[in-house]
């Protein structure tokens, strides 16, 4: 047998990379979404950019801005993996 | 000398050498650093309404961030993306909010914390974990990637898990079948922990090729022939002999058995060295060479790997140890086994239909 040692070859160094994700709190949302213009006359702060559903400040996961106006994105299965999508396709970022 | 003998040294110098072993252990274990600040902001909490905020944040980063870091190793990612939470000032105008241009997402209070948990991971993964990659495959496959990958995560977080499995993985999954099958295929090539090192590993080469286009069919193609594969290779009975070489026009990769006792007991990896050789010449790209973690087979599996490795280009880029389940006969056994990752430093972008190859002689498979 060939006196052969095993070097592990790493395939190139790696690089710590940190995603700042944006978030706000449910301490200061009223204030946030307020500053925004996002009102909320009986709770209702507009409609799911997803499912066209009616969001409130209980069920409201995230917004974004797309062409000019701000979307949100309700807190629903089907929203969330929507949503997922867009990132994969760069349609929004993080 | 390890790091208790280390602290033990330390420790008779009084609170200088205390202060010096909680800065050693945080150095050395971030993520636990992080679930003592969770814990300890969370107390705070009690007290003053602010720290929920820092509860939060390191709650997340505790999580996450130790998962990133396991993903980048099992799938050699020369990347490791971490998150922290940057939160936006509640009086931001609204000119910063569209300059800015990023999503904004809601974070609830602490003791909601497995549901910021559950939507962070959604979010992350699907931007973070071999994202290139998911572009070229169908959107189903894509997400079935994701949502088995966050399934994962939550694994250190067993209320978070049940949440999204309650609210996401179980609705999503009745809603559509063939997503359901993908996940399940996932759980079973995972019962033989391939679907990081392997499975996620190879869709990250497949983002590395340059002349491919996004969502081709023949792309999905090969996807799906590679899941059928692993799995197929996962539930094979002890000594059974199974397909063990997938060669398609991008993804081209084996696994090679090692676990032949007459082999090893002579101590001739030859046969081994000449298929690794004839994979290499057919155009395979990785080969997976599997085999009991036993000292002496761990040891002729290196061999082999050397001795291959010597006369080639090629490269070992992984090696670990696992837990496994094999089928012996009708039941999952645990076994305890080694993985050792072979490379070509040269993959080809496509190498077309024409020019497919059959390794020469066969794989030795079984025991």
């Amino acid at each position: 047998m060939l006196p052969i040692t095993m070097t592990l070859r790493t395939e190139t160094r790696r690089e710590k990379e940190t995603v700042p994700i944006k978030a706000v709190h449910d301490d200061d949302l009223v204030q946030y979404l307020k500053s925004l213009g996002v009102s909320a006359p009986g709770g209702d702060l507009g409609r799911c950019k997803i499912c066209s559903g009616q969001v409130t400040l209980d069920n409201l996961a995230a917004l974004f801005p797309q062409s000019g106006s701000i979307k949100l994105v309700c807190d629903r299965a089907g929203c969330l993996l929507a949503l997922q999508e867009l990132l994969r396709e760069g349609e929004v970022r993080l | 000398m390890n790091i208790a003998d280390l602290i033990r040294e330390i420790l008779p110098y009084g609170f200088g050498g205390a202060l010096l072993v909680i800065v050693i252990v945080v150095i050395l274990n971030p993520d636990k650093a992080e679930r003592w600040a969770e814990l300890g902001w969370a107390v705070a909490s009690r007290v003053w309404r602010g720290a929920d905020r820092q509860a939060v944040r390191h709650g997340l980063r505790s999580r996450v961030n130790g998962f990133a870091k396991a993903i980048a190793e099992l799938t050699g990612s020369p990347e490791q993306t971490e998150v922290d939470v940057q939160w936006a000032e509640p009086n931001e105008e609204i000119a910063h909010f569209f300059k800015d241009n990023r999503l904004v997402m809601r974070l609830h209070p602490h003791e909601r914390q497995d549901r910021n948990l559950v939507t962070a991971s959604l979010l992350l993964v699907s931007q973070t974990l071999v994202r290139r990659s998911k572009r070229l495959l169908s959107k189903r496959q894509a997400r079935s990637v994701d949502l088995y990958a966050v399934d994962r995560l939550l694994v250190s977080r067993e209320p978070a898990r049940a949440l999204f499995h309650e609210e996401i993985l179980g609705p999503e999954s009745d809603i559509d079948p063939e997503l359901a099958t993908l996940i399940d295929q996932y759980r079973r090539m995972d019962r033989a922990n391939l679907f990081f090192p392997v499975y996620v590993r190879e869709l990250r080469y497949l983002g590395q090729k340059i002349l491919v286009k996004p969502r081709d069919g023949r792309i999905i193609k090969e996807v799906k022939e590679l899941v059928e594969f692993l799995v197929q290779y996962s539930e094979r009975r002890l000594g059974e002999h199974s397909t063990l070489e997938l060669q398609g026009r991008l993804l081209r990769c084996a696994i090679m058995i090692v676990a032949m006792a007459v082999k090893r007991e002579i101590g001739d990896p030859g046969p081994y060295v000449r298929r690794l050789k004839a994979l290499e010449m057919a155009g395979y790209e990785t080969v997976y060479l599997v085999g009991s973690s036993g000292t002496e087979n761990a040891e002729f599996m290196s061999t082999i790997a050397a001795q291959f490795c010597h006369g080639s280009t090629w490269g070992i880029v992984d090696r670990r140890t696992y837990s496994a389940k094999l089928k012996v006969e009708d039941t999952f056994t645990p076994v305890d086994n080694l993985l050792l990752t072979l490379r070509t430093p040269t993959p080809s972008d496509d190498i077309g239909e024409l020019d497919l190859v059959e390794a020469d002689g066969e794989l030795p498979t079984s025991v």
